[in-house]
């Protein structure tokens, strides 16, 4: 749960440490320093978010220090502990896990460092602000188009679904169910964890289309393009036809994949663009202006009629 | 009565991987349509990855080493020839060719540190798991190499009784018979045999136990550019994690194929058909239904199993 925000505090306190005088703006030669720390680097969504902070500290004048948790709850927990020990005057934290995180962001809050959550919220703490998605209304989302894909007949559909217990995955999972429990006439009739990884979910996808018949599934529905893509590829050289398959991100990939028809539709996650926010948070905070208590960034659908207006994430 | 025991004792040895398969057969002929062409094609084709790597960790384990890089080399790997196939004036073959002299490269280094230098295996290979994965993601700056088409000849293949079997099925194949030639009509096979069984009496044999050493752990390293060859074929894309965690896998096919961890003796057929089982196994998991959190489940209950029985009927033989 996020507590309600207090500049006042925050900046009166950030100001007493730094002895910037009463005057929140920077001031002298030496630049504001924002720390931010990202769960991996080793995921191009997250190499997205890391160029979207770095550009737009650039742009306002801020230094910034981005470390790669390298998917390792502990590891967050002490780069925080070495940001705010370094003298960082914010710290932006897309937390690997929501629960785990607590301990960064409560570090940060001891030492009165302002910490805003970006991506993915954390169970506890205090936080100025929270720049994200909210993945729930992706999940909704895709429930949606699902039900426009299969009509009133509905039918039996796969659902691949990322890590277990990742935000990610419960969130998106709860957005879709939140659509389809209504509707009986929608059956999942397989339900597979394939860790976002495209080996994972196409061996996963080898399996199912020994298990079914074509013609059987109306459609895939995945958490990730990285999943849906090699499951339309599977699905297709199998012989199934006319599956509707809808995947989350907004790759490259997946809009030739719509393009092209492979895929129906995917929901655009610009993760660049979070991260930019994110700095702009922090800025407006560390120069005393208010700061809503979260900014929910857009997660369009996009399908093959409004493809032209959007650009992929990564 | 002197034959007796031996028999009882050979027989004795086999009986809990001879129950194993036949549970294992009978649970997956109750699944329908398990036992037909397409499936079984399947399962080759999903475990031939798996399977090359296991093939080049036998080689190791038998030569008295052990190989944790296995996955993180295909990471490097895969990126190089990644980066080399989609870059100008370079055919899908120079590409083949680069990327497995990277592998063997990347072995030949591991194998350098724990024949000459003396490093344990162990510490050797978990450093450079960690070295070759971080520069897999310094070469690649983090993104993917998505659409890598070059290497779809391992891709191709001829249809048989309806089945696709893609290339690299026979590859893994070819390899495997390959190998076991190699282990056990030839010289360099019978001296790795020696060489993993007591260093110390090949060394004072006159066996060149360094270069023989070195060249396990190369053999490794290709087979793990190989594997990542394959993996590109199939899904055509190189990331920073491209083979996470598979030489967990790969030892794990080696010792339910009865190859021993500490050197000297098992069979790289058995390496093969430990990965197959392993993968048959994955496969039922799948169209049984089960949710595939079963499946790591079942997988080290297989392994545990297999690993049991060898050590009590190491312990007979003893007794």
């Amino acid at each position: 749960m996020i507590l309600p925000p207090r500049p006042a505090r925050f900046v009166l306190i950030a100001c007493l440490a730094l002895g910037c005088g009463g005057s929140p703006a920077p001031t002298g030669p030496k630049p504001r320093q924002i720390g931010a720390v990202l769960p991996m680097f080793s995921h191009p969504f997250f190499v997205a978010q890391r160029d979207g902070l770095k550009a737009e500290a650039d742009r306002l004048g801020l230094a910034i220090d981005v470390r790669d948790g390298q998917d390792d709850d502990q590891k967050q927990i002490v780069q925080v502990q070495a940001l705010v020990n370094s003298g960082a005057d914010a710290i932006v934290l897309c937390p690997r896990d929501e629960n785990a995180a607590v301990a960064a962001v409560e570090a940060a809050n001891s030492a009165r460092i302002p910490v805003i959550t970006l991506n993915r919220r954390v169970k506890g703490g205090s936080v100025v602000t929270y720049v994200g998605a909210d993945d729930a209304d992706g999940g909704r989302a895709q429930g949606e188009e699902l039900l426009k894909a299969l009509g009133p007949a509905g039918g039996k559909i796969i659902y691949l679904q990322g890590t277990p217990g990742s935000s990610p995955q419960i969130s998106r999972n709860k957005g879709l169910h939140a659509v389809i429990d209504l509707h009986p006439e929608i059956a999942i009739a397989a339900d597979q964890y394939t860790n976002f990884q495209e080996d994972k979910a196409k061996a996963v996808m080898t399996g199912l289309v020994l298990k079914f018949q074509p013609g059987e599934i109306k459609a895939i529905v995945a958490q990730a393009d990285e999943l849906a893509l090699p499951a339309a590829e599977v699905a297709r050289s199998a012989g199934w036809k006319d599956v509707a398959v809808i995947g989350f991100n907004g790759t490259r990939g997946a809009f030739e994949a719509i393009e092209s028809g492979l895929m129906r539709a995917t929901i655009l996650q610009d993760s660049a663009e979070q991260g930019r926010k994110a700095v702009q948070a922090a800025a407006d905070h560390l120069a005393g202006k208010p700061v809503p208590p979260e900014t929910i960034t857009p997660l369009p659908l996009v399908t093959k009629d409004n493809l032209k207006q959007f650009k992929p994430s990564y | 009565m002197m034959p007796r025991p031996d028999v009882w004792q050979k027989w004795g040895r086999r009986l809990p991987r001879l129950v194993l398969v036949v549970v294992a057969a009978i649970l997956m002929a109750r699944t329908p349509n398990f036992f037909r062409p397409v499936t079984l094609g399947t399962i080759l084709t999903l475990g031939s990855i798996v399977g090359v790597l296991a093939i080049g960790q036998a080689f190791v384990l038998i030569g008295g080493g052990f190989d944790l890089s296995q996955g993180a080399t295909m990471a490097l790997a895969a990126a190089s020839a990644a980066l080399l196939a989609t870059s100008q004036g370079i055919s899908p073959w120079l590409a083949t060719l680069l990327a497995l002299g990277v592998g063997g490269l990347l072995g030949a280094i591991n194998g350098a540190f724990v024949a000459i230098v003396g490093t344990n295996p162990f510490v050797t290979t978990l450093s450079t798991l960690l070295v070759y994965r971080g520069a897999a993601f310094l070469l690649l700056g983090g993104l993917p190499i998505n659409g890598v088409r070059a290497f779809e000849f391992l891709e191709i293949g001829p249809t048989i009784a309806g089945t696709h079997l893609p290339a690299r099925g026979f590859v893994f194949l070819g390899i495997a018979v390959v190998s076991w030639v190699v282990l056990t009509r030839t010289v360099f096979g019978r001296h790795l045999y020696a060489v993993g069984g007591n260093m110390q009496a090949a060394r004072l044999s006159g066996l060149p136990t360094i270069r023989l050493k070195i060249a396990t752990f190369a053999l490794s390293g290709m087979a793990a550019a190989l594997a990542a060859l394959m993996q590109l074929s199939w899904v055509r894309v190189a990331k920073a994690d491209t083979g996470y965690g598979l030489e967990l896998d790969s030892i794990a096919a080696c010792v339910v194929g009865g190859i021993s961890l500490v050197g000297g003796s098992g069979s790289v057929i058995g390496a093969a058909l430990g990965c197959l089982l392993l993968q048959a196994l994955g496969t039922y998991i799948t169209m049984s239904g089960f949710p595939d959190e079963y499946r790591s489940l079942a997988t080290g209950g297989v392994i545990l199993t297999f690993a049991a029985a060898d050590a009590l009927a190491r312990r007979g033989a003893r007794s």
